[in-house]
């Protein structure tokens, strides 16, 4: 039993002279709830229309619910980063198009569309032309689109974009009870907090390459911290300066946020924020996704200067 | 199939299905058909009556004479005369039609209405006729000399100045062209001793009622004319049918590239499979368009009782090489439009292959009047050009063309076809996935050759 929903082996692929994905391996295990993230231009949508068979690698291998690419597009949901609906076509007969082309029956994906319309709280626009729809309808239509069938993968990109936050939630609930359900999610997001909130495994593409594929804890213990959260006892200031301290933040609460030099051990500077005064609570600030990603893609840019490698990262 | 059959469906029913279509295709036409009929009666115009006075200088007797002819009841102008000809070799029908009372009588409401007086002056009043022009006092004033009543003129002699008042329409001034010319003949046959009408009447020339032998025994008038048009009227058919649904099928693909669609259909099925359904799609609503025009033709025939003139070996060549011409047309617009992401950029892509198929609508005339000649051959055998150029051959009323050039240009054509879908599916594949600048011609051929 193959337990791999995706496995790239070696995945290169070019455009002329833009070396668009280079020597990328990574596997999904069935059931993963993932988040792939990477700045804009990095390789994301090459890597994801190579998953979904729309393009084809020049080099390596893809395998997709343990077969070829092809033949699972009826098992793979894909909410595309630019949402694309028929403007003058209904809602509910789109969906039904969209349920047909995926292997459905008339009847299954009648009642499919029906079933997801009441769950999105879009059933008063079922006769509705698309172009009738707010940019928020057009969003959720789309995202039940890529699930009608019930597939086994699904790949949303930017799936929570032009939603209000009621809409976020409601769609959040559902990403979750889908991977509740067994199903493999990959989604693509530039807003790190949700990836860090839903996923439990994030894969860091820039330039073509995967430069981090880790669990979130691993993430968070791979990545130093660089930041020293100390709430002091009222009336009781900290000295102006501390070794290792490079500059320090006032928070809104009070507090202060004290951000180390590079290659300082920060348990070596909490002893002398200690030893300094007593002080109410001090704690190490784990690193936020959006801190890891900013961290990589800025240290990748040196790292291609000095030719060296990240944790975490493809050779 | 399973993924084909939804997208041929759909292509189909947002096409075919429409009000648009439905409107511009079928209602239009079906109202413009009866139309068609009379159109010659009823491109020509009412026009204003011509009324007021002409002095002719010179000849007192062919003033005198154009007096009478004016005062002839239901005198007709050249164009009126041309027309009434024209109408002569045209079947009953559209001859009732032209004097329907229902249509308004268009042969009638053609003619021009005038109530005109001819005045004669001496040759020293010609200036002061001339100012009475320029003073809208007059019509016209005519110059006669005395050589042009000669009885046998020269050239040089053989015509007089006639000088109108500006803004004179174009009909009015063939109508006193006409009248002018009319009198001085009747003055010079007059003045040889000779009786105009008889010689008139004997020199008026007989009219041929040709009628055809059908093969099964029966006998039916022929009309020039029809043979004539069915070249063209099949190639327009088979131009009208594809160019249609070619053209739809650019827009629809440029629209499902354009506001993203693709990316989702892409997910769900092959470029392959969804160019294949969506030519597949058109290929219906060419159909109807087809059979739609062409069966308003061959009813329209079977009413004249011509429809022998289409026998059924020449509906076979039709559908034959409107397939051909269907898969080309469509095989050129499904490139295009993928290739590209608004309908400017299409023109300038289509613009070469257009001026390329639009030979054959140029060139019908030389090509249906020798079917067999070098031109026509020659442009049978080259690819886009096969089908076009041979339905105006198969359909000529020439020399019929030889079995072995049909063949190999159905061979030829149908090979071309299977290249052409080829490319273009080579195209699609990667032009539906690009987005921004028109690529050029050179960049198409290279996204032919991509892995």
């Amino acid at each position: 039993m193959n337990d791999s929903s995706i496995r790239l082996d070696h995945v290169d692929k070019r455009f002329g002279s833009v070396h668009a994905v280079q020597d990328v391996c990574f596997d999904v295990p069935r059931g993963s709830l993932l988040g792939f993230l990477g700045p804009n231009g990095a390789g994301k949508s090459t890597t994801i229309r190579m998953i979904m068979s729309i393009i084809y690698p020049d080099q390596g291998s893809i395998s997709v619910l343990g077969g070829s690419a092809l033949a699972a597009k009826n098992r793979i949901g894909y909410l595309p980063e630019e949402r694309g609906l028929y403007r003058k076509m209904r809602v509910g007969e789109f969906l039904r198009y969209i349920g047909r082309l995926k292997g459905m029956t008339r009847s299954d994906s009648r009642t499919a569309a029906m079933t997801w319309l009441d769950r999105m709280e879009l059933l008063a626009v079922d006769r509705k032309r698309c172009e009738e729809l707010s940019k928020g309808m057009h969003q959720k239509i789309q995202f039940i689109a890529s699930i009608i069938h019930e597939p086994d993968l699904m790949i949303f990109d930017e799936p929570f974009s032009g939603l209000d936050p009621v809409n976020a939630e409601l769609m959040n609930t559902i990403i979750q009870e889908l991977h509740a359900q067994g199903r493999t999610i990959i989604f693509s997001t530039h807003v790190m907090h949700q990836a860090e909130q839903l996923c439990e495994r994030i894969m860091l593409i820039d330039r073509g390459r995967l430069i981090l594929d880790d669990s979130m804890e691993g993430i968070q213990k791979t990545f130093d911290p660089r930041t020293i959260e100390v709430e002091p006892l009222p009336g009781i200031g900290l000295p102006t300066h501390i070794d290792g301290v490079a500059e320090r933040t006032v928070t809104r609460e009070g507090g202060l946020e004290l951000h180390l030099n590079d290659h300082v051990d920060p348990h070596r500077v909490m002893q002398r924020v200690v030893e300094a005064g007593p002080v109410r609570s001090i704690k190490l600030r784990r690193p936020s996704l959006d801190d890891v990603f900013v961290m990589l893609v800025r240290d990748r840019l040196h790292e291609t200067e000095l030719g060296t490698t990240l944790p975490g990262a493809t050779p | 199939m399973n993924r084909v059959t939804p997208i041929i469906w759909r292509e189909f029913k947002y096409t075919a299905l429409t009000k648009a279509f439905i409107i511009g295709s079928i209602i239009v036409p079906i109202f413009i058909f009866p139309l068609l009929i009379v159109l010659p009666v009823l491109f020509a115009p009412r026009i204003e009556p011509l009324k007021g006075t002409i002095v002719i200088i010179g000849s007192e007797a062919v003033a005198q004479q154009a007096s009478d002819l004016a005062h002839e009841e239901q005198r007709k102008s050249g164009t009126t005369r041309q027309l009434e000809e024209a109408m002569a070799g045209m079947p009953d029908s559209i001859k009732s039609a032209a004097t329907d009372p229902l249509l308004g009588n268009p042969m009638a409401s053609s003619r021009l209405e005038y109530d005109l007086q001819v005045d004669s002056a001496a040759a020293a009043d010609l200036d002061a006729n001339k100012q009475r022009v320029r003073d809208h006092d007059l019509i016209a004033v005519a110059a006669l000399t005395d050589e042009l009543l000669h009885k046998d003129p020269t050239r040089e002699q053989n015509q007089f100045e006639l000088f109108v008042r500006p803004g004179l329409s174009p009909r009015h001034l063939d109508f006193i062209d006409d009248l002018l010319a009319d009198a001085v003949v009747e003055v010079r046959v007059k003045q040889s001793g000779m009786d105009y009408s008889a010689m008139r009447a004997m020199m008026r020339r007989p009219g041929v009622l040709t009628k055809r032998l059908q093969e099964g025994g029966g006998e039916v008038r022929e009309y020039e004319w029809a043979k004539r048009l069915i070249p063209i009227a099949f190639m327009i058919l088979v131009w009208i049918a594809t160019f249609t649904s070619g053209n739809y099928l650019l827009t629809t693909t440029i629209e499902e590239k354009s506001n993203k669609v693709m990316e989702v259909l892409l997910s769900a099925a092959s470029p392959m499979e969804i160019m294949s359904g969506k030519i597949i799609g058109q290929a219906f609503v060419s159909l109807i368009t087809l059979f739609m025009y062409g069966g308003l033709g061959i009813i329209a025939l079977i009413a004249l009782s011509q429809a022998d003139l289409i026998p059924l070996e020449m509906i076979v060549y039709l559908l034959l090489f409107f397939i051909m011409a269907y898969f080309m047309i469509a095989s050129i617009m499904a490139s295009v439009g993928s290739a590209v992401s608004d309908l400017h950029d299409a023109q300038s892509l289509i613009g070469p292959a257009m001026i390329v198929l639009i030979l054959p609508m140029i060139l019908w005339i030389p090509i249906s009047e020798s079917p067999n000649g070098s031109l026509a051959v020659v442009t049978s055998y080259i690819p886009p050009l096969i089908p076009f150029v041979m339905i105006l051959r198969v359909t000529a009323s020439g020399d019929p063309v030889p079995l072995w050039q049909i063949a190999v240009a159905l061979v030829e054509g149908f090979a071309a076809v299977v290249v052409m879908m080829w490319m273009c599916a080579r195209i699609f594949r990667v032009g539906v996935l690009m987005q921004g600048k028109a690529p050029s011609p050179l960049q198409l051929i290279k996204w032919i050759r991509y892995r």
